[in-house]
């Protein structure tokens, strides 16, 4: 037998006719039995027939309905006036992506789809922008990336900044037609040189470490390689050019009739203050004047 | 040209089936807007809207609680205003049952149902009008749909696009707030305890 209390729980719902039937019958056989329980439910259900008529009064003025008629009518009128294939598509297409495109206005549409665009494009200039490619990019990032697994034989290997002046200067003498640069050697390491060629000329390669990364750079005299195709930028006084392959930056610039590039995955401008820093053009004298 | 021709007709009946509910609407217009210049402008940009939107309407689903949707969002959105829940009025502030409580204790020693009833017909009609109209507009929508067109907890939570268990707590709270200030208004007046001293 169901209590007071169970049934003044499911009254609202009970009066507002929301009761699956069981319950339904359950509360009216309680409110049948229970004297208390029915004057209450009675009271409540006289309430709510209360609000109900002493609120349901404004009749809708007739000049209101005219006029929404009327206007209803000359809008039907308007849209059976063109032809009937102009009304076809805009019932048509109202459902799924298509109604992002006809439901709303043109200007919602476009206040939501420029940014998209402006931002794709913005990330696809910063990161996915094909860089400047150049068939000598390629060379010396595979260079550097023979080197970089250890796959390349290098002739010397010092940390010894003699050892490297030294080695710059046989590098200078055995390739005649290679215009080393100086090598200030500030915290960098030599590893290995090596003399190799490069689109058909004779190339020096160095390979060397700083910062903990490792980097190579290459001398190629008498190049006649087209740079202009790639980004370039001045830094020091040093027009550079770059280029990316496989993950390595390369950046690349002329000495007189020498073209020198560096290769590492180090960012541009660190590598391009590595090269004002520690390779200083051949007619450049030292900044600490020595020998 | 046969085939637009039919559905002319069918937005033309959908129409007319729409105007049928004029009057629920215009009075729920009236009760939110409080104004009867603002009601006839908010009718009748719903009745355009049922117009532009009339494919949007699930064949089968109640027109009724459909047209009052309209009529909500564009109450909202025409007239800038937000119907939220107001935060200051408390749960527990009316008890259950208070009307009737109020008006059994003030009868004390007359048992008679039909005496404690029929004293909440007398109730005027302005009373009500303002009691339902300074409800707070998320209790007071509440009120009308339920009490006053008759529609379902579910037809109301689609509405108002709450959770059927909100509806539920909403249209409880009003009542006991409708109660509450009605049996204000009636002691303000004093003419329960008329009644009451008449009696004694």
């Amino acid at each position: 037998m169901m209590t007071c209390n169970e049934a003044i729980e499911q009254f609202q719902e009970f009066l507002d006719n929301e009761l699956d039937d069981g319950n339904h019958s359950a509360i009216k056989q309680h409110i049948e039995m229970c004297y208390k329980c029915c004057e209450k439910f009675e009271f409540e259900q006289n309430f709510k027939k209360i609000i109900k008529d002493k609120t349901f009064l404004h009749k809708t003025p007739q000049h209101l309905l005219q006029s929404i008629v009327s206007r209803l009518a000359a809008l039907n009128e308007e849209h059976s006036q063109p032809e009937p294939i102009v009304l076809e598509p805009k019932t048509k297409y109202h459902t799924g992506i298509f109604g992002f495109f006809t439901l709303r206005p043109a200007f919602v549409t476009m206040a939501i789809l420029l940014p998209i665009t402006i931002t794709c494009l913005a990330v696809y200039l910063v990161f996915l922008r094909p860089t400047g490619f150049s068939p000598i990019i390629q060379v010396a990032a595979e260079r550097h990336d023979s080197f970089v697994n250890d796959n390349m034989h290098l002739d010397l290997v010092s940390s010894d900044r003699n050892e490297i002046r030294r080695h710059f200067e046989n590098l200078q003498q055995s390739n005649l037609a290679v215009d080393v640069p100086k090598w200030s050697g500030r915290e960098m390491k030599l590893l290995g040189c090596k003399n190799y060629s490069m689109a058909g000329k004779k190339s020096a390669y160095v390979g060397l470490s700083g910062d903990h990364k490792k980097i190579s750079l290459e001398m190629v005299n008498d190049s006649d390689m087209n740079l202009n195709k790639l980004d370039h930028e001045i830094f020091k006084g040093r027009s550079y050019h770059f280029g990316r392959y496989k993950g390595y930056n390369v950046v690349l610039w002329r000495q007189g009739k020498t073209l020198y590039s560096l290769t590492s995955t180090m960012n541009r401008r660190d590598l391009m203050r590595v090269a004002s820093e520690s390779i200083p053009s051949y007619n450049t004298r030292l900044p600490d004047g020595q020998e | 040209m046969e085939e637009s021709a039919r559905k002319e007709d069918k937005i033309k009946e959908f129409e007319s089936a729409a105007l049928e509910h004029i009057d629920s609407l215009f009075n729920v217009g009236m009760r939110m807007t409080r104004n009867r210049e603002e009601a006839e402008d908010l009718v009748q940009e719903t009745y355009l809207k049922v117009h532009r939107f009339s494919h949007t309407f699930k064949e089968g689903s109640n027109l009724k609680a459909w047209l009052f949707k309209i009529l909500r969002n564009t109450f909202i959105n025409s007239f800038r205003k937000k119907i939220r829940e107001p935060k200051e009025v408390h749960y527990n502030e009316v008890e259950d049952f208070y009307l009737y409580s109020k008006i059994k204790s003030g009868k004390a020693g007359d048992d008679s149902l039909s005496g404690c009833v029929s004293n909440v017909y007398e109730f005027l009609e302005d009373e009500v009008k303002n009691a339902v109209d300074n409800l707070p507009l998320a209790f007071k929508e509440v009120v009308l749909y339920s009490d006053i067109e008759e529609l379902s907890y579910g037809e109301i939570s689609e509405i108002i696009e709450c959770p059927i268990g909100t509806v539920k707590s909403r249209l409880f709270r009003a009542r006991r707030l409708l109660q509450k200030s009605l049996w204000n208004y009636a002691s303000e007046r004093g003419y329960l305890k008329e009644k009451q001293g008449g009696r004694k």
